[in-house]
């Protein structure tokens, strides 16, 4: 510090002015002592010399110090001021800054508004575009399913083919009841009943077509009675349409007559038309386990007179017997159409194994005689013609 | 109703629950939900068709007490075949809807589930799902109408809901074979005490013993393994000449398989509950043991199809006969 405290200054003036005093009281009371008064006076006002000049030195030095302190603090008030420019441009800058950020704050406020809304409405249109793409997806599906089943249906349905079994004796037609002359003889056919299962369509290439589940009656029937209530009326049906047969090229088909070993060994289950209410199974063949595979009867005379009535069944699975015919030409189901094939079934063949004399009955205890008439079946059948319906 | 696991687990002591049914057989009030079979029985037999199902126990159960499946309406399958009787009746020749005797003994049903050659006395029914329709429609048993027993079936107040609970499909007149056959394999008959000795809980007496092992020296080339029989179809020697009339009704099995090899021939009928099963053979001739194993030591009658087995037949003391009819008395449930 190059300034001297005036505090200072005061006690070492106020110091000197009471020592005077106490000098002068002690000359007023003894004079001996005056000499050394003046003596000690002296010396006291030599000391106070040296003070003052001391004091001068230190007031010149403050002085000079102030100086100093004054130029020093012009240049620091200087500065300070030039600081406080700076500080307040600074603060200006701050102000500005601040504003500049409360803007841009305000700004992004407003940005990230705009973004949330933005979101939501990407949301919302996320959304949409999801179930409505999602509605349109499915649509298509179904659609491409409709598409598929319909073509499924299309190549399954291809077109029907129709076999229609002509019972004829010889050359004219079958008609129930009606009296034939068969050479000398005659016959009468009062019932023709069978089961064509197992159908096959034989394509060129040597593959096969077997339709599912085919097991058909074809029957000429009179009425008949079962031994409740119920009556089963005459029926004729001789018309067997196949459907879902796969467009191809084919050159024959193959059946059977009577129904195949799984389902003639079990007489509960029941595929296509098979079942065992259809009045060919009865107790006789049920005690064997076996649906009857044929029926066949009627009266047949002689040329001696002599008349037999007979009735002729096939069943169990040693009767089982196909038949198989080339068609006159291949088959090319696409470009024929719906298509029909026209069967001849001849029961003149079916009498023609027992030319020595007809049995009256054929039937489970007559293997023999059931083996040579499920044969004759299968000569039975011949092709007429395949053609458009 | 509900079925449990734990049903099936009670096989055996279950069985033996109600006192007027002289052997024990299953099912129980809830059939059980999965198939056992009893501790050293093979395999029971079923079709593809028909596998086990507790729902089409139940309705075949329904089905086998129902009369109105017969043509006079008064007829049910336990008519003839009693489950107080051992579903069988105990007659010598049952009588059915017409009145007229049967040509044949009504055979007691239990344990069938293990039969794979073949129902009836000549094996005629190749299959229990195919066994039903001779007896419900042959017009002297129930002499049913199959389109009226379907009609009405259809148009019934409670049958056509368990139908629906037995089956996935639609009504079809098979499913009502197909249930009783279902029923059918479940008359088990398992707890005698010839069982119970195998399983060391019971003691045969010195004369059972004695009669096991007569048992198994002259008769099990035909009794044979735990069902007593070996499912075949043999000529025992009880005729020489064989009727083809009535549809070769006594023929035997030729009826079945047309070869004259197997006239006289008749399914070998287990010895188990036997001494409750009388009378004896295919048309209950013999009214007791006794008179049948007097038949095996003399009656014998002599004849191409006789089971070789027989001929000159069984040399037995009276002291045998005793011992084995002790010994048949074991293979009886209590």
């Amino acid at each position: 510090m190059t300034t001297v405290p005036s505090s200072l200054l005061l006690f070492a003036l106020t110091t000197a002015c009471a020592e005077d005093e106490v000098d002068r009281s002690d000359a007023e009371a003894g004079s001996s002592s005056l000499e050394e008064t003046e003596q000690e006076l002296q010396v006291r006002l030599k000391e106070l010399e040296t003070i003052v000049s001391r004091l001068g030195t230190l007031i010149e030095k403050n002085e000079r110090a102030l100086k100093n302190a004054q130029s020093e603090s012009e240049v620091t008030q200087a500065s300070y001021a030039a600081a406080l420019e700076k500080n307040e441009k600074l603060h200006e800058e701050l102000r500005d800054a601040e504003v500049e950020l409360a803007s841009l704050q305000a700004t992004l406020r407003a940005a990230e508004e705009e973004l949330g809304d933005l979101k939501a409405d990407k949301q919302t249109l996320l959304a949409l575009l999801d179930s409505s793409s999602q509605e349109f997806f499915g649509k298509l599906e179904q659609l491409e399913d409709q598409v598929k089943q319909l073509e499924l249906r299309l190549s399954e349905a291809g077109f029907p083919v129709s076999l229609r079994f002509s019972h004829r004796v010889g050359d004219e037609e079958l008609v129930r009841g009606q009296q034939y002359s068969v050479g000398d003889a005659s016959l009468s056919v009062k019932e023709i009943r069978y089961w064509v299962s197992g159908v096959k369509l034989l394509g060129v290439s040597g593959e096969e077509f077997a339709l599912p589940d085919s097991y058909y009656l074809v029957e000429d029937a009179p009425e008949q009675m079962t031994h409740s209530d119920y009556t089963r009326p005459a029926r004729k049906r001789d018309v067997v349409t196949l459907l879902q047969i796969p467009t191809g090229q084919y050159q024959g088909m193959e059946f059977s007559i009577g129904v195949d070993s799984l389902y003639n060994d079990n007489l509960s289950l029941h595929a296509g038309e098979l079942h065992v209410l259809s009045n060919m199974a009865n107790e006789t063949w049920m005690w064997f386990t076996s649906y009857i595979f044929s029926k066949f009867s009627g009266s047949y005379e002689t040329e001696a007179g002599e008349k037999v009535a007979f009735s002729w069944d096939t069943g169990s699975n040693a009767m089982y017997r196909s038949v198989s015919l080339d068609f006159p030409e291949v088959l090319n189901l696409e470009e024929s159409g719906a298509v029909q094939v026209d069967l001849n079934v001849d029961v003149l063949e079916l009498l023609a194994p027992f030319s020595d004399g007809l049995p009256a009955v054929i039937g489970p205890q007559k293997q023999a005689e059931m083996s040579l008439l499920a044969d004759a079946y299968t000569r039975a059948f011949t092709l007429e013609s395949v053609s458009a319906p | 109703m509900r079925r449990t696991l734990f049903s099936y687990l009670l096989w055996g002591s279950l069985c033996a629950c109600s006192p007027e049914v002289p052997f024990e057989v299953m099912p129980q009030e809830e059939p059980p939900l999965l198939w056992v079979d009893p501790p050293g029985f093979p395999e029971a037999q079923f079709e593809p068709s028909n596998p086990y199902d507790p729902a089409r126990v139940e309705l075949g159960r329904r089905l086998f007490f129902e009369p109105r499946l017969s043509g006079p309406g008064t007829i049910s399958c336990a008519t003839c075949h009693n489950p107080e009787q051992g579903f069988a009746d105990g007659l010598v020749r049952s009588v059915g809807a017409s009145g007229k005797p049967l040509a044949r003994h009504t055979p007691a049903l239990f344990n069938l589930a293990w039969v794979s050659s073949g129902f009836f006395w000549d094996g005629g029914a190749k299959n229990l799902e195919s066994l039903v329709f001779g007896p419900l429609t042959d017009p002297d048993e129930m002499a049913g109408d199959l389109l009226e027993i379907a009609a009405w079936l259809q148009e019934d107040e409670s049958y056509p809901t368990e139908f629906e609970r037995a089956f996935d499909e639609p009504f079809q007149i098979g499913q009502v074979a197909m249930a009783l056959a279902q029923y059918l394999r479940s008359l088990v008959s398992v707890n005698s005490k010839y069982d119970q000795a195998r399983q060391g809980k019971a003691a045969l007496s010195e004369a059972e013993v004695r009669g096991l092992a007569l048992v198994e020296e002259h008769c099990s080339s035909c009794h044979a393994g735990e069902q007593f029989t070996n499912h075949e179809y043999k000529n025992n020697g009880i005729a020489q000449t064989f009727s083809e009339e009535d549809d070769g009704i006594s023929l035997g099995r030729a009826r079945v398989t047309g070869d004259p090899a197997d006239r006289g021939k008749w399914r070998t009928p287990t010895l188990r509950n036997v001494t409750k099963t009388a009378p004896y053979m295919h048309d209950g001739r013999f009214a007791s043991l006794e008179e049948v194993l007097e038949h095996y030591r003399s009656g014998i009658q002599e004849g191409e199809t006789l089971a070789p087995e027989l001929r000159g037949g069984i040399s037995l003391s009276p002291e045998d006969v005793q011992d084995i009819v002790s010994f048949l008395q074991t293979l009886s449930a209590e």
